[in-house]
């Protein structure tokens, strides 16, 4: 060809949406130059967990073992909440040559930077895979609650997510609030400590919010089951933040524009 | 299948005077309240600047439209408006038919991409379908005569190669609407009499096109109608009467 001729939309058939194409690029490009590419941060993950929980296990005198398996899966899951709400909170501001200039919508974007932190989440898995099969396997009711436990983490997340950005697009002051505000969280949320350390004052964690998001996805990771109050807080709380966010999104999506 | 067809009724697009308080958070918590907050959002509601002021346009199929005025007149506004990327804060908006979308080409163009992917990012954030850009892929590369570096980095091309590959991947698949702001230049001269080819049989091929640009040139060679802009208003809209 050297002529541009008439052309009109194909046959519809599976067709990849426009943010798997623009996330799995994105991921192409971060590790392109690099030999082991995403690996490395599945080794640095794993020397965190290791080293640290070793630590940990002997400052807390906990057995070794099942210790760094609860710090690899709390760390895993923090990791990946952490990265999707601060990505959001700028995601906007970030990209707003790309908004104002082309057809890429705010869902796309949205959805681009979920699904890069989902496969770096994909990343680490392995080394909680290891864990777990060194310490010999999970009871069956456990592994039972993996599965909805991930679903409704996964689903809180995107809901905060799409909430932080838009209002990351609407107030300097939250992209800028975020990531310190997520360090402090990190220390005061049972993830490299547990739960059961805190003795009586453990009661005030369960009006930490955080602790419910990482504990109905980590406990069944670890062997345990969720306690029905965290499933309950889970199970009520995804429903209310899906319907905010969708709330939110839909207002604001289109005027947030006007706000970058 | 409707007919392409774009159609705004008095659209009005303005845009908020941002002071650094009204994006500050604690501000806008203090404002939500305090008793003295509505004489003091009034008075902050009346810092708009008006971008379109009750714009009434309508673009059929065959329409080859240049939009002209000064800087700051209102055109890029407008075409972002018909593009979608701006809502009406008034007035109504409609639009029929695919839209390529081209502003800044060069945006998508990541510089860890090679030739090949930039091709496919560019075209995808113009409009169009990844399984479209797969089935024009081999035709992009031969237009660009890159062939044989299609898939090197980016990053190792020269501006011209650059330039080249923006253009390809914006102009090989024709859609029903084109929005173009300033056109798509090629440094090289010996690919110019090409590109302007391309670009003709592309713009030919549209159903409905609108353009933008300060340079009249540009306007009378692809366009048979112009539509003045100042001060966010249409101030006139005849044929140009020498294409």
């Amino acid at each position: 060809m050297s002529e541009a001729e008439p052309s009109r939309p194909r046959p519809r058939v599976w067709r990849s949406p426009v943010w798997a194409v623009l996330a799995w690029h994105e991921i192409r490009f971060r590790y392109r130059r690099s030999t082991l590419g995403p690996w490395w941060i599945t080794i640095a993950t794993a020397i965190f967990v290791v080293f640290v929980g070793t630590v940990y296990a002997r400052l807390l005198q906990q057995p070794v073992l099942s210790m760094v398996l609860y710090i690899s899966a709390g760390f895993i899951l923090w990791q990946f909440f952490s990265a999707c709400l601060s990505d959001a909170s700028s995601l906007f501001h970030m990209n707003r040559e790309l908004l104002l200039n082309t057809q890429t919508t705010p869902l796309m974007l949205l959805l681009r930077t979920f699904s890069f932190n989902l496969f770096i989440l994909a990343h680490n898995f392995p080394i909680y895979l290891v864990l777990v099969a060194i310490t010999g396997g999970l009871a069956l009711s456990s592994l039972a609650m993996i599965l909805p436990g991930l679903l409704l983490f996964l689903a809180s997340t995107f809901a905060l997510m799409t909430i932080f950005a838009i209002f990351g697009a609407r107030f300097m002051d939250v992209p800028a609030m975020v990531p310190p505000v997520l360090q402090v969280m990190f220390l005061i949320t049972p993830i490299m400590w547990r739960l059961e350390f805190l003795a009586d004052f453990a009661t005030y964690q369960y009006l930490n919010p955080l602790h419910h998001i990482i504990a109905v996805a980590r406990d069944p990771m670890v062997g345990s089951i969720p306690t029905t109050l965290t499933l309950g807080i889970m199970a009520t709380s995804t429903v209310i933040l899906a319907w905010f966010a969708w709330s939110v999104y839909a207002k604001n999506h289109q005027r947030l524009i006007y706000w970058l | 299948m409707a007919e392409p067809h774009i159609e705004l009724k008095d659209l009005t697009i303005r845009f908020k005077r941002r002071t650094s308080a009204q994006r500050s958070l604690k501000k806008s918590a203090i404002n939500a309240v305090s008793v003295a907050r509505s004489r003091r959002a009034a008075a902050e509601a009346e810092g708009y600047s008006l971008a379109l002021d009750s714009v009434s346009l309508e673009f059929k199929k065959g329409d080859r439209v240049g939009i002209v005025g000064p800087n700051g007149a209102g055109k890029s506004t407008l075409l972002r408006a018909i593009a979608g990327i701006y809502p009406p804060v008034s007035g109504s908006l409609s639009v029929v038919g695919r839209r390529a979308v081209v502003f800044n080409p060069m945006l998508a163009m990541h510089a860890e991409a090679t030739g090949r992917e930039a091709l496919r990012l560019i075209a995808l954030v113009s409009g169009l379908d990844d399984h479209d850009i797969t089935a024009k892929m081999d035709e992009m590369i031969e237009f660009t005569e890159l062939a044989s570096v299609i898939d090197q980095p980016i990053h190792t091309y020269s501006a011209g190669m650059k330039m080249r590959i923006a253009f390809a991947a914006c102009t090989t698949y024709i859609p029903d609407i084109i929005i173009i702001d300033e056109g798509i230049g090629v440094a090289d001269d010996r690919f110019q009499e090409k590109a302007a080819r391309q670009m003709m049989t592309w713009l030919d091929g549209a159903s409905i096109v609108v353009l933008a640009s300060h340079d009249m040139n540009l306007v009378r060679a692809f366009c048979s109608e112009l539509v003045e802009i100042e001060e966010g208003r249409v101030v006139s809209r005849r044929p140009i009467e020498d294409p």
